[in-house]
């Protein structure tokens, strides 16, 4: 075999993983053979099962929590067995490269344990990937270098890392280079043309194994990659090549193809938006609305969500744009609101006003589609006004709760600076200081133009908007988890014990 | 001919039904019911054939109902109809043994003239919330619950933490 494909824990069991899909459709069209093998599902459908429910919930805790280094004994003698299961699975197809998909920071522990069972026992080249190889912040990010797989390295643990796009990394692979843009390095290798025709390759999958709560289950896709905005806040605009786009018709033979295959009728678009052009969005749901008439389907047969961005009549995005996409079967769009205030979302250039975001909820609400909010509570330039806007707009939007057309919050975590995003390298734009002399970076950073707006404050206004959006009955998601880490975070900071340096390695 | 109130302060319509209404009233929290009056049907609005067969009957149907823009669905069938007979049709089933009840529901057919009544709760959405909670997207996911004692803990926390000067 020339390649496994490894997804590991921990990662939310709801779908496969698109990378190992668009890995594996590589590795065919280059005439090497090669498998997934998803080890992530089986830990919740397998392992979970054959091991004592408290002993599984204390491991679990164990790969996902920053704050506990140490597993206990019996718990490890019982991770390590099932490490080593697979460890046998995997050899047994004499593997030529071993490659491991780390999608986030919390697949980083399994990772490493997992490898420093794996490395002593094969020769093969063991390769790791994906937005999880780089440090932990609050979120791995393509930015700098990828600390977390410098260190499997150093540790000798893998051969190589890979980061970028996998058309740019893979062909080397095939190739037995091994070198290359993109190859140990700090520079991301982007590939620019996404009108390609290999289809990600769910085929060794049992897509309904997943816990999507669907039948048939919920392939993963991508409509396109980087982003058309610049928000200020989003390390997107420095990272991960810019935004490039597969054609409406690519998008919808890939729908097809995964209808007709596998029968699924749901997919989640993991890319940063899947409307970036007007142009090849519409002619997707066009395609699908022609499927539908040939096929004698009803409308919104097949159900898709992504995150979406909102834009306003004056760019062309019209109501009947909404009418198709609804019944073409736009179901959960995820969408970077942030604030009700449009001076607060102007300093963010997000690009729109709350009357574009009326308007596109509007039609959003006749048409069957729902709205998961992502706000933002304590931006640089958020005057208490400001903030009663977004109370306003959290109060004025519960009948989209009602109705059934909002799904869900998410409040964040107040804002942070990060690296990668345009504040971050240009802080004085909006004339942000750092704490102590240093960079503004995370949440250390004050705006002498708002100084009312302390760390302490952002919070108390993040609890507020919290607070209210549960009286008046929004989904908020993880509200306690988020609450608890931002006091946790808050702890630490006083007392001079927080390291924004912390990786799941460190021990 | 129809008229339309809620709870029984104000008439908001009275006149010959139209396909579409649209009305605000002022609120106040609470229980409210709205109440839908179909009169002045009389026999020759309906109109049968030779084997007693109906082939006109002048009626109103409630199809769809908003409130404060929020569409009411399953809600609609909670609407309980106070039916006034026709003492003729009241004669003619009791001759056949039946009888007829006092209220219908569900019903949004109003064949006789009577009172068609809806109990609702204003603020209307978090009455919604409440009855659709089980249904609304993502309202029974583990990842979307949260606990008022934790954020009780979590505030209670913050209003006493020191500044930290920044």
């Amino acid at each position: 075999m020339f390649a496994i494909i490894l997804t590991v824990p921990r990662l939310t069991p709801q779908r496969p993983s698109l990378a190992p899909a668009i890995i594996k459709s590589l590795f065919t069209k280059h005439g090497k053979d090669s498998k997934i093998l998803d080890i992530n599902i089986d830990f919740y459908n397998n392992f979970s099962h054959a091991i004592d429910s408290d002993a599984f919930h204390a491991i679990d805790n164990f790969l996902y929590s920053n704050a506990q280094d140490v597993l206990p004994l019996e718990h490890q003698v019982l991770l390590n067995h099932w490490i080593d299961s697979w460890i046998d699975n995997i050899l047994e197809s004499s593997p030529k490269h071993v490659l491991i998909s780390v999608f986030t920071w919390h697949a980083q522990k399994f990772t490493k344990l997992f490898l420093e069972r794996l490395r002593p026992r094969t020769d093969a080249k063991i390769i790791v990937g994906g937005q999880g190889i780089g440090e932990i912040r609050e979120q791995t990010s393509w930015i700098g270098t990828p600390l977390f797989a410098k260190q499997l390295k150093e540790l000798g643990l893998v051969d190589h890392w890979i980061k970028g796009d996998a058309e740019s990394t893979i062909p080397l692979i095939c190739q037995e280079t091994y070198a290359g843009k993109g190859f140990d390095g700090d520079e991301y290798a982007d590939w620019h043309n996404l009108t390609h025709d290999h289809i990600p390759d769910y085929s060794d999958l049992d897509i309904t194994a997943y816990h999507s709560g669907i039948p048939n289950g919920v392939i993963p896709m991508e409509f396109s990659r980087g982003c058309v905005r610049t928000c200020n806040f989003c390390d997107w605009v420095t990272s991960g090549g810019g935004f490039r786009t597969k054609t409406g018709q690519q998008v919808f033979t890939e729908v097809k193809y995964y209808y007709e295959n596998f029968g699924v009728r749901n997919f989640y678009f993991n890319d940063a938006l899947i409307n970036g052009s007007i142009k090849e969005f519409n002619a997707f749901n066009e395609l699908l609305l022609k499927y539908y008439t040939e096929n004698n389907l009803p409308n919104r047969h097949l159900l898709y969500s992504g995150h979406f961005i909102i834009r306003g009549p004056d760019t062309g995005w019209k109501k009947s744009d909404i009418e198709r996409m609804g019944k073409a079967g736009a179901d959960n769009m995820v969408v970077g609101v942030e604030t009700g205030s449009d001076h607060v979302r102007k300093s963010m250039n997000k690009g729109y006003t709350l009357a574009d975001l009326d308007y596109n909820m509007e039609m959003f609400a006749k048409c069957d589609i729902k709205l998961y909010m992502l706000m933002m509570v304590g931006y640089p330039t958020e005057t208490d006004n400001d903030f009663q806007q977004t109370l306003d707009l959290i109060t004025r939007y519960q009948q989209y709760v009602a109705s059934g057309n909002i799904s869900g919050v998410n409040f964040g975590q107040t804002f942070v600076i990060e690296e990668g995003a345009p504040i971050f390298y240009h802080p004085e734009e909006l004339e942000l200081q750092g704490v102590d002399g240093k960079t503004p970076h995370d949440v250390f950073w004050i705006n002498p133009k708002n100084s009312t707006l302390t760390y302490k404050e952002r919070i108390k206004r993040r609890i507020a908007a919290q607070e209210l959006a549960n009286k008046l009955g929004y989904p908020i998601w993880r509200a306690d988890g988020q609450l608890n880490w931002l006091m946790a975070k808050y702890q630490e900071i006083a007392n001079g014990t927080y390291n924004e340096h912390k990786t799941r390695i460190q021990s | 001919m129809i008229k339309i109130m809620v709870d029984d302060t104000m008439c908001s319509f009275e006149g010959k039904c139209p396909d579409e209404l649209t009305f605000d009233i002022p609120m106040t929290i609470g229980s409210h019911a709205l109440r839908i009056t179909h009169y002045g049907k009389i026999d020759s609005d309906q109109t049968l054939d030779v084997n007693n067969n109906i082939l006109v009957d002048k009626h109103v149907e409630i199809s769809k109902i908003w409130l404060d823009n929020i569409e009411l669905k399953e809600e609609l069938w909670e609407g309980e109809f106070f039916p006034v007979y026709n003492p003729d049709y009241v004669k003619d089933l009791k001759a056949k043994g039946i009888d007829l009840s006092y209220s219908i529901q569900p019903n949004l057919y109003l064949g006789h003239n009577g009172m068609w009544q809806l109990w609702f709760k204003y603020p209307v959405a978090s009455w919604l919330i409440e009855k659709r909670h089980d249904t609304i997207a993502r309202q029974l996911d583990p990842d979307f619950q949260s606990r008022e004692d934790e954020l009780n803990k979590v505030k209670l926390f913050f209003d006493s933490a020191p500044e930290l000067g920044w």
